[in-house]
């Protein structure tokens, strides 16, 4: 037991470190980390990798060991304990159940004039919210996943219609923003909620209430993969 | 974990303190978060979760290993006698000087904390620290443009939102300092720094006390930046607990709170800034990012509404609260809260009466 016990107390230090750094570095190779964070956030993982590298290689040779108490061990099991929810969460994104909580309506749009959400390619959710005057009217194809049964939609249209949605990142998914358009049109009913879907259709927006919603009317939906960057991301620089 | 006392030489065992049963229950929740992911893997809400929690973890942690680093470089690199001549004596110049650090030096809210608290170690004023404080997220050159950007370039939404943080930073500064004229508001670990003495391990490898400049270490560039790194080391395992738990239940949070509800309580004008308050505290946005979401609420909450957002959450937030809890006193922290608290609920009664002007 004693040596069990001065084992965790000689290598709980070096174990943090050691584990942090390779948790970030295997999010660095394909830009896995952009399943939390936005693309900007490479250099700044590489700085903290910078840092982890000399504080782990101290906490190696480092020859005097502080005390292992329950508030240590409790210490140590706290910052160890994201690391179990980074690798549970690799791949995962944020579904219909965030969408829940977060969809307040179409007003909601990230609302910065003069962004872009792409650069080259075909159009994004984004981009009608950015510039919704430019694609009214237009016949649009857009890939997202799909919500059932949003209750801000029961509320406000008074039926079931499935949305179209993607959350969109300024810093990391804590201040992902969805944005949607409703679908309106025979939907598959194989489709079921968070599918991943290229739904086309002409993009209208209607006045219910005297809200403005967002739809894509005669709209036609086919499954498709998981895009390999299933956020949206403002182009800005900052981050 | 029983305590026991020695009476008369007998040793008598009694039973848990609250101290022992607060941890016993603090090590059995670190325990179950730890097994959810394993308990309830393809459950929708624990994924949600998951995501939300490592995406706060790894956005702060890089800047809070970035600040414990600079805090290291501070102790080991910057002496205690020219700061001392840098810092203009009186409490209110030192304040105002302080808050507008983060023009030069922007350092972003999960980084400060290590940063002021081995300031504060070198004998940085306690109006200056709590200054520094709360407004280096804020008036920085990143956090206006960001603001600016969320809300289609009016730079006049970013000019009231730095000035406003400005000056309540200076006022909670100033007020803690009067309240606290006659005694430190730093805990006894970084108290202990200010006095030059470090009863605890400084990483030189081994337990001794000493005049704290380092003088009597080697010199040579190598050895020095290693002993930064020491103090970063030390300082990390000190802050990145707060952080976790601060993290957990902000990702709690953003996870179970239904914000539609939220903005049908905000409509309301009386309640709009308290519920935007509330909803900064419980979200831990970084700085740089929380204006594109208080500009999402636009149309929906008043602009005085989205500006006490702004200016509340990089000074005071969950996980700002507890990792206040390094550095200051138990009872300052609550202090600094409610002084804050109400700082920007005048100011936004203040943004209101403007109202207009956007």
């Amino acid at each position: 037991m004693n040596i069990l016990f001065e084992t965790v107390r000689r290598w709980r230090l070096p174990l943090v470190c050691l584990a942090w750094l390779l948790t970030i570095l295997r999010l660095l190779p394909n830009r896995e980390y952009q399943t939390f964070l936005s693309g900007g956030f490479f250099p700044i993982l590489i700085a903290a990798c910078a840092v982890l590298l000399p504080l782990t290689m101290l906490a190696l040779v480092r020859r005097d060991t502080p005390q292992l108490g329950a508030r240590e061990t409790l210490a140590t099991a706290l910052v160890l304990l994201p690391l179990v929810y980074v690798n549970h969460a690799r791949g995962a994104v944020l579904g219909s159940g965030a969408l829940d909580t977060r969809y307040v309506g179409s007003g909601l749009a990230g609302g910065a004039t003069g962004a872009r959400a792409t650069v080259g390619g075909g159009e994004t959710l984004l981009d009608l919210y950015l510039d919704t005057e430019k694609f009214v009217g237009k016949n649009v194809s857009l890939v997202g996943m799909v919500a059932q049964n949003n209750p801000q939609v029961l509320e406000v249209l008074g039926e079931s219609k499935p949305l179209l949605f993607r959350f969109v990142i300024n810093c990391c998914a804590a201040d992902a923003t969805p944005v949607a358009v409703i679908l309106d049109g025979d939907m598959p009913s194989t489709i079921m909620n968070d599918d991943w879907v290229q739904a086309t259709g002409v993009f209208t927006v209607r006045n219910v209430g005297g809200q403005d919603l967002l739809v894509l009317a005669d709209a036609a939906a086919v499954p498709v993969a998981t895009p390999r960057e299933p956020y949206l991301y403002m182009q800005w620089g900052v981050f | 974990m029983r305590g026991k006392t020695k009476s008369a030489g007998h040793a008598v065992v009694r039973g848990p303190t609250i101290s022992d049963t607060l941890m016993g229950m603090a090590l059995v929740a670190t325990a179950a978060a730890f097994s959810l992911p394993y308990i309830a893997p393809d459950n929708p809400v624990v994924s949600t979760f998951a995501v939300i929690f490592s995406s706060i973890m790894l956005e702060a942690m890089p800047f809070m290993l970035l600040g414990t680093l600079v805090g290291g470089c501070i102790e080991v690199f910057v002496d205690r006698s020219r700061m001392d001549s840098l810092l203009p004596k009186s409490s209110l110049a030192s304040a105002c000087l302080a808050a507008a650090m983060g023009i030069v030096f922007p350092v972003c809210e999960c980084a400060i904390v290590p940063v002021v608290r081995r300031l504060a170690g070198k004998g940085l004023p306690a109006a200056a620290a709590v200054a520094y404080l709360l407004a280096g997220p804020i008036v920085n050159p990143v956090v206006a443009l960001s603001t600016a950007m969320a809300y289609n370039f009016d730079w006049r939404v970013a000019a009231i939102r730095l000035g406003l943080g400005y000056v309540i930073a200076v006022v909670v500064a100033l007020v803690i300092d009067k309240i606290f004229r006659d005694e430190s508001i730093f805990i006894a670990s970084v108290q202990g720094e200010r006095k030059h003495r470090h009863s605890a391990v400084c990483g030189c490898g081994h337990h001794h006390e000493h005049g704290h400049d380092h003088k009597g270490h080697n010199t040579g560039l190598g050895s020095r930046l290693a002993l930064a790194c020491n103090h970063a080391l030390d300082d990390f395992m000190a802050t990145a607990p707060y952080l976790v738990v601060g993290a957990l239940i902000a990702a709690l949070a953003q996870t179970s709170l239904d914000r539609r509800l939220l903005v049908g309580l905000a409509s309301s004008s009386l309640w709009s800034s308290t519920l935007m308050m509330i909803l900064a505290v419980l979200l831990n946005l970084c700085s740089e990012a929380d204006a594109f979401i208080a500009a999402s609420f636009r149309g929906l909450t008043p602009f005085s509404a989205q500006m006490a957002f702004l200016l509340i959450g990089p000074m005071f937030d969950i996980k700002l609260l507890l990792m206040y809890r390094n550095l200051f006193k138990g009872r300052v922290v609550p202090l600094v809260a409610t002084l804050v608290v109400a700082a920007v609920s005048v100011a936004a009664i203040m943004v209101e009466l403007a109202g207009g002007m956007l």
